[in-house]
């Protein structure tokens, strides 16, 4: 790397250490009428900013980018609203903790190509929640829509006497530079949402990170579903934005009981059953064997075009095109997160052999995401939930919409879905301003009142055993 | 912002108080300048200040470049404004 773009990345941590520290000044009042600012401006140019993405990246359509727009300001502003982030956050008289919220530093914001616009004002809006100074890393293939999302977002900010920047945006970067970027000490935390690739090195970098993982959602429509609804919901889901979210929906699961049922509404709902030589010939336009991963060429496509692309004719206004399979794993690709409106279809023997091949598909490259069922079953919906590793185990709902939380449920609206370990990530909640706080803990005087009762003199005795001392420690508690 | 200088032989000292916001330090840096050209040190009081901005920083970075350590440095500033060159990385420049 030369020395040009090193100077490059030491002025931007430089400047954004400097916000850094004048943000601490800043109190709740101030913050809120920046982060409303921000906001205002990302929803006023939510049109603007989706046709913007849709045209750059050729990825799903504007108006459900719209959509994403909508939930990364207006939906995610709702929620940090009334939040406190600033100085004193709660006060508890009874265990005598006070929490202090404190902003962690400057944050690197890794951005995806499938959701830019969207993801860029979730985290700005976040990280100035938080009074933390944020750098966008924009995605090659999305840069110009980026760098005018975070422009917007930075004047708006400024218009609310934010600090200088507080937002700042770095032109495409090689590999080395963003290692560069990702490894500086000035640097507090990577929010890296993209593939595993780069979130892998995001965690490897030394410097704090929330990263994501990829999903391979599997959706199980239990016999007791409401069927139609349930299609309904799934196709819904996995036609969003021609499959970009990766919470949406990969391989369907349903009951051989069920199974001409739930077929003969999908069809009715728009959606294409492939047969094998059609199937084999999507397999190959949407799938690298080599790298066995999905193709980028198809990721947010219409059907239209997969079709035509895999050269098979598949009737007017169809929705998803569906591949009825039998195998899950690397001997059969399309049981692999696929973002696009390509669904596997499984029919299984009874609800055991349901779970199994959901947990089959849940750990083929998709284990800590999202997994979805339909069903009015509680014994099922607690059973399939405990077998799955997921983040979110989403009931009775589209899985893109339900996973990123606030339309169809009560978890906090993120762009940024944390996979827990397993997925390789320290958490598995949906990331939000809290997770840019440190939180100090004033703890006053209580005494353990069976700790004092006990005192340390049995401790001494070396026949007194840890059965004695446990009683002993709870005696007339 | 209010704004007092007292010049010695040697030493500008720079008395501020209230809010040393970006168009009050870009107000300032002239008269920095002045003492830069002078070759004298530098003090500024900032007992009595409660804001500054980035572009102070700034300031006080391009003069710790320009002069070194020890002949441009911040005297009693509030605990708050202590904790933003804190975090700044420009701690060197405060004293007491």
């Amino acid at each position: 790397m030369e020395e040009q773009q090193k100077q490059q990345i030491e002025d931007i941590l430089e400047r954004a250490t400097f916000a850094a520290a004048i943000f601490n000044q800043y109190d709740q009042q101030q913050v809120d009428r920046i982060v409303k600012a921000v906001y205002k401006a990302g929803l006023n140019n939510r049109i603007k900013l989706a046709r913007m993405a849709a045209e750059e990246t050729k990825m799903g359509n504007w108006q459900d980018k719209v959509k994403k727009n909508v939930v990364a300001t207006q939906y995610v502003y709702e929620n940090l609203k009334n939040q406190k982030t600033v100085g004193i956050i709660s006060e508890d008289v009874q265990t005598g903790i006070i929490e202090i919220a404190q902003p962690i530093g400057p944050i690197l914001a890794v951005i995806p190509v499938t959701n830019p616009t969207s993801t860029i004002m979730f985290k700005i809006l976040i990280a100035l929640k938080s009074r933390n100074p944020i750098i966008i890393s924009p995605h090659r293939r999305a840069s110009k829509c980026s760098i005018e999302a975070a422009r917007i977002c930075y004047e708006a900010a400024m218009s609310a006497d934010a600090p200088e920047d507080c937002i700042q945006w770095s032109t495409h970067k090689s590999r080395e530079e963003t290692q560069h970027l990702m490894q500086h000490p000035k640097l507090a935390l990577i929010l890296a949402t993209g593939g595993t690739g780069l979130v892998h090195e995001a965690y490897s970098s030394g410097t704090p990170a929330l990263g994501v993982g990829a999903g391979n959602v599997p959706v199980y429509i239990e016999k007791s579903a409401d069927i139609p609804f349930a299609v309904g919901q799934l196709i819904h889901s996995k036609t969003f934005d021609n499959g970009t979210i990766c919470a949406s929906e990969q391989a369907l699961v349903v009951e051989k009981e069920i199974a001409s049922k739930v077929k003969e509404e999908m069809k009715r709902q728009g959606a294409y059953f492939l047969n094998p030589e059609e199937t084999k010939a999507v397999e190959k336009v949407a799938w690298f064997a080599g790298s066995k991963s999905m193709s980028p060429e198809v990721v947010g496509q219409s059907v239209e075009k997969i079709a035509s692309m895999a050269g098979i004719s598949v009737p007017e206004n169809t929705r998803i095109l569906v591949a009825p399979l039998e195998k899950i794993g690397d001997d059969e690709p399309l049981s692999s997160e696929i973002l696009a409106p390509i669904l596997a279809f499984y029919e299984a023997d009874d609800f055991d052999d349901a779970i199994r091949k959901c947990i089959d598909l849940n750990y083929h490259g998709g284990i800590g995401h999202t997994a979805s069922i339909f069903s009015y079953d509680e014994e099922k919906i607690r059973k399939f939930a405990i077998m799955m590793n997921a983040g979110r185990v989403v009931v009775n709902m589209p899985s893109s919409q339900g996973a990123v939380g606030f339309m169809y449920n009560t978890l906090e609206p993120s762009l940024t879905l944390g996979c827990g370990t397993y997925g390789k990530n320290i958490t598995t909640d949906n990331v939000s301003a809290r997770h840019l706080l440190n939180i100090q803990r004033i703890t006053r005087r209580r005494m353990n009142e069976r700790m004092v009762n006990m005192g340390f003199d049995l401790y001494f005795d070396e026949s007194v055993d840890a059965d004695t001392l446990e009683t002993e420690f709870n005696k007339n508690y | 912002m209010n704004l007092s200088i007292k010049s010695s032989e040697e030493v500008i000292i720079f008395s501020l108080s209230g809010r040393l916001d970006t168009i009050a330090s870009l107000e300032l840096e002239p008269e920095i300048d002045k003492g830069t050209d002078a070759g004298k040190q530098m003090e500024f009081d900032f007992s009595d200040v409660n804001y500054i901005s980035s572009t102070f920083l700034r300031i006080c970075l391009k003069k710790y470049k320009e002069l070194g350590e020890g002949n441009f440095w911040i005297k009693s500033p509030k605990p708050d404004i202590k904790k933003v060159f804190k975090i700044a990385g420009l701690e060197k420049l405060v004293k007491g």
